[in-house]
């Protein structure tokens, strides 16, 4: 596992905003969302991602209640706040622009003009 | 997952350190569980599970940090919430019961503004330094202290003009120093002349303030020498704008001052007014003087003391040198003294220097008039903020027994005290918001008002209305809020639940009246004071009028010409007012009535081959043929000058009645002779002796005063022998014949310029003034106390109306008189205000002695000024208690009863 990119804090935050965006989730059900989904690809100690979603409900992007698990047990759940979905869409937007822009680069077969 | 539910748990109850590690355990767990289920043993799986999570304690720490301050944030929008809340509630409660809510504003209000009023006034007086000095705290004005051979010491502010050079010189090698006099001058800018507070400085006077001229030059550069006249002055910014249309040309212009021709030099900054309370329009260079007599008089004469001497201790130097350097000073001086008046022995025994600050009002010889005004204004604001404290703490207390039953029902149900104490206070401090921008939206005219009748003489530096004196007003009216609002805010929190819902509103209250009837008795009581004031001060203004001058002051013109006027121009012009229609007779002198300063002089007697000096002090007053009479000042023994009394006729003079006490005590005077400052003077012989007449004040004690005739003057070749003085004595009123006597001389044309026409009565009114003034603010304050009083015993009074209407149903139901039952209600008003004049009556006896300064001819004890005061407030009270009495008297006994 060593070796693989660093988790920006940035990219974590929207990670688990976009985990939530399915509607509310305890931590532990994030942990396996984000895993899932980007198949392995980048390690996230489940402490992290804790952290994030603290951090993220200090914002007011999310909040949070004590429910009960599919198990019965007392679990924290998470859920987005309006904010929340506002600031997922825009890092989304931005995150794609950037994306695209980095893959035209990479992608490119004819030497960009250099003027 | 909004709701209040959430916030509440946030309150209470929810413990986030507990919720943390739950939701790593409850993390751990279902990791551990997926990973045996995976197929791993429960050891491995829990170790991986927990490698995955990472560092517990970090997380812990992380997310701890973060959860506490968003519980932090949420608990502050909850407290504001709640606030937000209470505000609104009260805002709402406010609005219900406009007139509450307007009386209550209106009464803080007039408390809280006469202070700000006062304080703008104050603050000025006594806390701010000159406008336009530079680094005030470093100037010093020179102050000795002298002690007598009687052991009475007291401080010397103002010096000889010879002395203050003296120091001044002893000064100025060390510390920049400059000498100054305050003076009164008449001023002719080009449309009639005026009087125009001004000052004769020393050349170094502006560069040692530190005062950049906003144009021209001040006197620093070219020193008139002496014996050179008054040549040039500078005048104020505001005197420029005003009297000369803001011409930048008038530098070089002359004006006549004191009847002299005077260059304009320069225009003082804007705002810079002098370094007195009062406003300086005009400073003379001090030269010399042989231009003007009446300027010699000043000058060379060690018995006039009128100048000031200021110095600047830089950082760095101490007070303690600059002392040593004017104790040096004063000892050449008092030795220069003794060589130039040898007759005169002084009595002081010691002096001992004492540099004191720029500030008149806080220097050590104590307060002028104006300033011990200005103390005493600021002691009855605070009195009538206490009223209206009092008052106010009343109305509240009042709204909070009307809702004790409704409060008692809320605590009830639940509520917490905390917060409907809090609820009243918000209240409270909403009302003193209110009534504070009332106080300071009305300060700024009556802050206006107020100096102008106090200090019509001094140019404040700023408007009535400052930052400070807003945030004074705030702070008063914060505060008057907070004591107001205690007593129903412990009446609140200590409710008695059961009792209350138990009696329900109607009864209730027995003891919280009592506390009602208090606060109506302080109110009482303060009245009192401030009655007892103005009864003090109305006797004083009375006793002021009634005071007997000596002179016919209300029918007096006096024409003063100057030093370089003709014989033949005198002559013409006291002619032409002799012959005025409403002209009951002219005559001349040499100084203006109540104006100039009578030359000092040393009288001596030959008795037998003795020569005795027989006083020191006694004012000489040059009369031509009627002038006693046109003055209205009666020969009580002997006769009058006649025109016999000529230059070359036997010397004679009269002599006033103190002077007669004090040198011929139970003799006859008459054929008496004086000899006046030498002993080889002639030998003056006494004809007559007059009446006792004041010579400056309307206040001041029997001065000895000799009058020669203007043909006969002691020493001939002095200039001052030359000044001429024209008093016309009037049958009717001053105005139209002062008038007559300025457009008569105008028309006489270009030889009569030097004129000065200007009624006795007009020197003096300033002098009556401060006396009407302090009676006047006395009584403004006392009516404003009586009223407060007045509403808050009319408050208390309807209240115990209303809350007692049904036992006084039952009264009337069972065959009571109407009256009686009236008088049971003034009964009680009688008795709060009772104890309150009783009260006031002792703080009054205690207090007065403190306003004696202000007082004239009335015991600080008067008890005609108690007896009237105990009056005043006793019928305000009755008139106080007539309606709700009234109201009492026209109880329905059905509708009382069957109501609850």
């Amino acid at each position: 596992m060593a070796g693989q990119p660093d988790l920006l804090q940035g990219t974590l935050d929207v990670l688990v905003l976009k985990a939530l965006s399915w509607g509310p989730q305890h931590g532990h059900a994030v942990a396996r969302m984000i895993r899932a989904a980007t198949e392995g690809a980048f390690d996230v100690l489940d402490g992290s991602l804790y952290a994030a979603l603290h951090r993220l409900e200090e914002r007011e992007w999310v909040e949070a209640e004590w429910g009960l698990s599919d198990k019965g047990k007392r679990a924290k759940f998470y859920r987005l706040t309006p904010r929340g979905r506002a600031q997922l869409r825009s890092e989304s937007a931005s995150w794609e622009r950037y994306a695209a822009a980095v893959s035209m680069m990479l992608g490119a077969t004819v030497q960009p003009d250099a003027t | 997952m909004k709701t209040p539910w959430f916030r509440y748990r946030d309150f209470f109850g929810s413990n986030p350190q507990r919720d943390l590690t739950d939701e790593i355990r409850f993390h751990v767990e279902t990791e551990t569980e997926e990973l045996i289920a995976a197929g791993l043993t429960p050891e491995d799986a829990r170790q991986k599970a927990l490698l995955k999570f990472g560092d517990v304690d970090r997380f812990l720490a992380e997310c701890g940090a973060s959860d506490a301050r968003r519980l932090a944030r949420r608990r502050r929008a909850g407290l504001i919430d709640v606030l937000r809340q209470d505000s609104r509630y009260a805002v709402r409660s406010l609005l219900r019961r406009p007139a509450f809510t307007a009386t209550a504003v209106l009464i803080l209000a007039i408390g809280v503004g006469a202070n700000a009023a006062v304080f703008s006034v104050v603050d000025h007086l006594f806390l701010r330094p000159p406008a336009g000095v530079r680094a005030a705290d470093e100037l010093r004005h020179v102050y000795v202290r002298r002690t007598r051979d009687d052991g009475v010491s007291s401080f010397q502010a103002r010096f000889p003009f010879a002395e203050a050079r003296i120091i001044d010189s002893a000064i100025a090698g060390r510390f920049p120093s400059t000498v100054w006099a305050r003076r009164d001058l008449i001023v002719d800018a080009g449309h009639g002349s005026r009087r125009v507070p001004g000052a004769w400085v020393a050349p170094t006077f502006f560069p040692v303030l530190g005062v950049r001229l906003h144009a021209g030059s001040d006197f620093s550069a070219t020193a008139p020498q002496p014996g050179e006249p008054f040549a040039s002055a500078v005048i104020s910014w505001a005197m420029w704008q005003r009297e000369l249309a803001a011409d930048p040309r008038v530098i070089g212009r002359t004006v006549k001052i004191d009847s002299q021709p005077v260059t304009i030099r320069g225009i003082a900054p804007r705002g810079f007014a002098g370094i007195d309370i009062d406003v300086t329009d005009i400073w003379l260079s001090i030269g010399g003087g042989a231009g003007s007599a009446s300027a010699n008089r000043w000058y060379n004469d060690w018995g006039t003391i009128a100048f000031r001497v200021l110095a600047r201790v830089p950082a760095g130097a101490s007070d303690d040198e600059l002392a040593r350097r004017i104790d040096a000073g004063v000892r050449v001086s008092t030795a220069a003294a003794k060589i130039a008046r040898p007759h005169v022995k002084s009595r002081n025994v010691a002096s001992h220097a004492v540099p004191g600050p720029i500030l008149g009002a806080r220097g050590p010889d104590g307060t002028t008039h104006e300033e011990s005004t200005a103390a005493v204004l600021a002691g009855l604001a605070l009195l009538l903020l206490a009223i209206a404290t009092a008052n106010v703490a009343n109305l509240l207390l009042g709204r909070a027994l009307d809702r004790q039953r409704e409060i008692a029902v809320r605590i009830a149900l639940g509520m917490d005290r905390l917060r409907l104490a809090s609820q009243v206070a918000i209240e409270s401090v909403l009302l003193a918001g209110a009534a504070t921008v009332v106080a300071v939206a009305t300060t700024v005219w009556a802050g206006a008002i107020l100096r102008v009748m106090l200090f019509p003489r001094t140019e404040f530096k700023s408007g009535p209305l400052d930052l400070r004196v807003a945030a004074l007003a705030l702070a008063l009216g914060i505060g008057a809020a907070i004591v107001g609002g205690i007593v129903p805010l412990s009446a609140t929190i200590r409710l008695d639940l059961t009792g209350t819902l138990k009696r329900g509103s109607r009864d209730g209250g027995g003891r919280r009246s009592l506390s009602r009837a208090t606060l109506v008795g302080i109110q009482g009581a303060l009245s009192v004071v401030l009655l007892v004031g103005t009864g003090l001060l109305g006797r004083s203004l009375h006793n002021i009028r009634a005071i007997d001058l000596g002179v016919d002051v209300e029918r007096l013109i006096s024409v003063t010409f100057g030093d370089r006027a003709s014989e033949s121009r005198v002559k013409d012009v006291t002619e032409l007012a002799r012959s005025l229609p409403g002209v009951s007779g002219v005559a001349l002198t040499a100084m203006m009535p109540f104006w100039d300063q009578l030359g000092a002089r040393v009288l001596l007697t030959r008795e037998g081959d003795t020569v005795r000096t027989v006083d020191r002090g006694s004012g000489y007053v040059p009369a031509g043929p009627g002038y006693l009479r046109v003055m209205g000042t009666n020969v009580v023994r002997g006769r009058d000058f006649t025109p016999e009394d000529r230059a070359g006729a036997v010397p004679v003079t009269i002599v006033s009645e103190e002077l007669a006490r004090r040198v011929w005590p139970g003799r006859n005077p008459l054929g008496e002779c004086l000899r006046i400052d030498r002993q080889e003077s002639a030998c003056y012989s006494v004809v007559g002796v007059a009446e006792d007449a004041h010579a400056f004040q309307v206040v001041e004690e029997p001065k000895p005063i000799f009058y020669i005739p203007l043909e006969q003057p002691p020493d001939p070749t002095a200039e001052e022998s030359r000044l001429r003085v024209l008093v016309v004595r009037t049958s009717g009123a001053t105005a139209a014949i002062t008038a007559r006597l300025r457009a008569e001389l105008r028309d006489t044309a270009t030889a009569l310029r030097d004129r000065s026409v200007i009624a006795t009565a007009d020197v003096l009114r300033p002098q009556y003034r401060r006396w009407e003034i302090g009676a006047k603010l006395f009584a403004a304050f006392a009516t404003l106390a009586v009223l407060l009083a007045g509403l808050g015993l009319y408050g208390v009074l309807s209240y115990v109306v209303s809350q007692r209407q049904r036992e006084m149903g039952i009264r009337l139901a069972l065959g009571a008189d109407r009256r009686r039952v009236m008088a049971l209600v003034v009964r009680e008003g009688a008795r709060q205000i009772a104890v309150g004049a009783v009260l006031g009556v002792v703080a009054a006896l205690m207090l007065a002695p403190r306003i004696s300064g202000l007082l004239y001819r009335v015991s600080p004890r008067d008890p005609f000024a108690v007896g009237a005061a105990v009056v005043v407030l006793v019928v305000a009270a009755l008139l106080a208690a007539m309606i709700p009495a009234r109201r009492a008297m026209a109880v329905d006994p059905v509708s009382a009863m069957r109501d609850d």
